[in-house]
């Protein structure tokens, strides 16, 4: 008997058997059972201690994707679970590799489905080469299985270069901006040749304006996608009043698809989890309009940074 | 230094579920104002309050008004003293920094009055004495809005007293069997002293000093405006209730730790403010409705900033 419990570890369930056959004791029997027992209690504690979530989205996140050491960022942790929680304290966050943290900040956003938890972490890499995230994960247990799982995001990673200029960054980001710069040439030459072929198409349609009619428009066409966002940013960068942030941030709103005299949080709900990079810039647009008169031009800095970013169409692998 | 999200986490250990009523009471101390409880006996109004006064390490009393309770049994009373010879001030339970009054609309008006004085006033007077209350005082008062019969309801101006109207529900099936694990082997003992008086009254500062923009205040003037000739509404709610609106929102924003308000804030509070304010008229009733979708609906019809 005590060599089925020695150091190798816990008795097959086979050779339990066979044990208690050869000994044929009740005695043993109960005493093994109870052993048995007493080994499984902390693993059923462990998996009735699970929460029961419906968890439809665990992401991470960065606001940038190239950082120089020093400077800080923000990585952000979206769950979206289908339950109305006030908390979620099962949210195992990343830990850091070459980046320290230096605070982070909860959001709970209630929603029509469930509830939306944002952990924004603000960070701040250490050395040049990579800060690394590894995933954030949740043990919970899934409801329509009953058993317990680990939900996890994926890992995220951030490239921290030198300096801020062309010839600081290495020799990857210096091919990937010629690359850039080419596919941007190449997209503005296409762009007016369809302007000017189609100018040419409504010349040869309409009859020739009169000398004193307006000047016609631009063809629509001819722009890029993203279009009413770029607009706005140029009309709050140019103006940077009330009244240019108040159309900025409708147009923002209608992005997310909330409609006219909708709220910051109904802009949220509509969003979802599509995209966290818009309710990011949501959110600095809600300090820039409504904050103090101290933080709002910070806060009018940090829409620009995040705005251009948005539009630029910037993502983190 | 300690944050008021350290009261809210404290109440919601203790209170399961009724995360609304944790939120309202909290944001109510941050704002000083008084609440209104309104639900079924047994759905954890008194442990909310009792859990409120224990977590703020406040003198906590309370009153169970009675169609037989005396102005005096709440103020005070002045008694004669045989050994001196000179009448002594003898304080009332009104004299605490958080006074529950349970069922309040089972006392006379004269009661109710004395204790909406204290309220408003934030002092009492006992005889030839006029004695300040605490600081910071709030009075959390209870009704069951089902069991009318004996019961003597406030009237609008009273009502008006109050920032806040909460309607405490019944919890979900979850939180219901929580509730018999929890307590069916042992009492409920609130968490004691996570803050101090002094922490609170801080808090009240900084609530005040949070930034209102001029377009979140017309919002709030907007909706209370709004009450005012809609549809099913007999009378509409007072700029008290603008005011009330504006500081919760502030109070709002500064459990969230934000140093400024939003319309959220606003739009989130505007049912908990004007529900008591409002009064509905007959063809409500006819009609079968209810005031809080009525409520909503105004609410909704005013565009947000």
């Amino acid at each position: 008997m005590r060599a089925a419990f020695s150091g190798v570890g816990w008795i097959r369930s086979a050779e339990a058997e066979r044990i208690l056959l050869a000994f044929g004791s009740s005695a043993w029997r109960v005493a093994l059972v109870g052993v048995t027992l007493l080994a499984l209690t902390p693993t059923a504690a462990f998996s009735q201690a699970l929460p029961r979530l419906h968890i439809t989205a665990l992401g991470l996140h960065s606001d940038q994707s190239v950082v120089r050491p020093g400077e800080s960022f923000h990585v952000t942790v979206h769950v979206h679970v289908r339950e109305k929680r006030d908390r979620l304290d099962e949210l195992v966050l990343p830990s850091l590799t070459n980046a320290v943290d230096l605070g982070d900040e909860r959001k709970r956003v209630p929603a029509r489905d469930g509830t939306d938890f944002y952990e924004t972490l603000t960070v701040a890499a250490n050395t040049v080469g990579t800060a690394s995230f590894t995933p954030a994960y949740i043990d919970a247990i899934d409801p329509a299985t009953g058993h317990g799982m680990r939900y996890s995001s994926q890992p995220l990673s951030v490239r921290v270069a030198t300096g801020t200029t062309v010839h600081d960054a290495d020799s990857g980001a210096l091919m990937r901006l010629l690359r850039n710069a080419v596919l941007a040439i190449v997209t503005v030459v296409i762009v007016i040749v369809a302007a000017i072929v189609a100018i040419l198409r409504l010349r040869r349609r309409r009859p020739r304006p009169l000398a004193n009619a307006a000047p016609p428009l631009p063809a629509r066409t001819a722009r890029p996608m993203g279009d009413p966002v770029r607009e706005a940013l140029a009309l709050y960068r140019a103006r940077g009043d009330d009244a240019s942030l108040d159309a900025l941030r409708n147009v923002l709103f209608a992005r997310a698809g909330a409609g006219p005299g909708a709220t910051f949080a109904d802009a949220l709900r509509a969003l979802g989890s599509r995209d966290p990079q818009l309710a990011r810039v949501m959110a600095v647009a809600e300090r820039a309009r409504f904050g103090p008169v101290h933080e709002r031009p910070p806060a009018a800095r940090d829409l620009l940074v995040a705005l251009d970013a948005y539009v630029g169409g910037e993502t983190v692998a | 230094m300690i944050k008021p999200e350290a009261v809210r986490e404290a109440l919601s250990r203790t209170i399961v579920g009724q995360t609304e009523v944790v939120d309202a009471l909290v944001m109510a101390l941050l704002a000083d104002g008084h609440v209104l409880l309104e639900g079924m006996p047994g759905v954890a109004k008194t442990l909310a309050c009792r859990a409120l006064a224990a977590a703020v390490g406040g003198i906590f009393k309370r009153v169970q008004f009675t169609p037989d309770l005396l102005p005096s049994d709440i103020v005070g009373t002045r008694i004669f003293d045989q050994r001196s010879g000179e009448f002594v001030t003898v304080r009332g339970p009104l004299f605490a920094n958080i006074v529950l009054a349970d069922e309040i609309n089972r006392a006379p008006a004269k009661v109710q009055s004395a204790l909406l004085e204290g309220m408003q006033e934030r002092r009492a007077t006992i005889g030839p004495d006029t004695l300040a209350l605490p600081r910071p005082f709030a009075v959390l008062a209870t009704m069951n809005p089902f069991d009318a019969d004996g019961t003597y309801a406030l009237p609008l101006a009273q009502l008006d007293r109050f920032l806040l109207n909460v309607r405490v529900g019944y919890p979900s099936r979850e939180d219901e069997r929580t509730i018999v694990d929890r307590f069916s082997a042992a009492t409920a003992e609130p968490e004691r002293d996570v803050a101090t008086l002094a922490d609170v009254e801080r808090w009240q500062a900084d609530v005040r000093a949070v930034h209102l923009n001029e377009r979140v205040r017309d919002y709030a003037v907007d909706l209370v405006r709004a009450t005012r000739g809609a549809k099913y509404v007999a009378s509409g709610a007072s700029p008290r209730a603008a005011l009330a609106l504006t500081i919760l929102a502030r109070a709002r924003a500064y459990l969230d730790g934000r140093s400024f308000a939003v319309p959220d804030d606003v739009r989130e509070l505007a049912p908990g403010v004007l529900r008591h304010r409002v009064a509905f008229d007959y063809r409500l009733a006819i009609d079968g409705g209810d005031g809080d979708a009525v409520l909503a609906e105004i609410v909704a019809g005013v565009p947000a900033p």
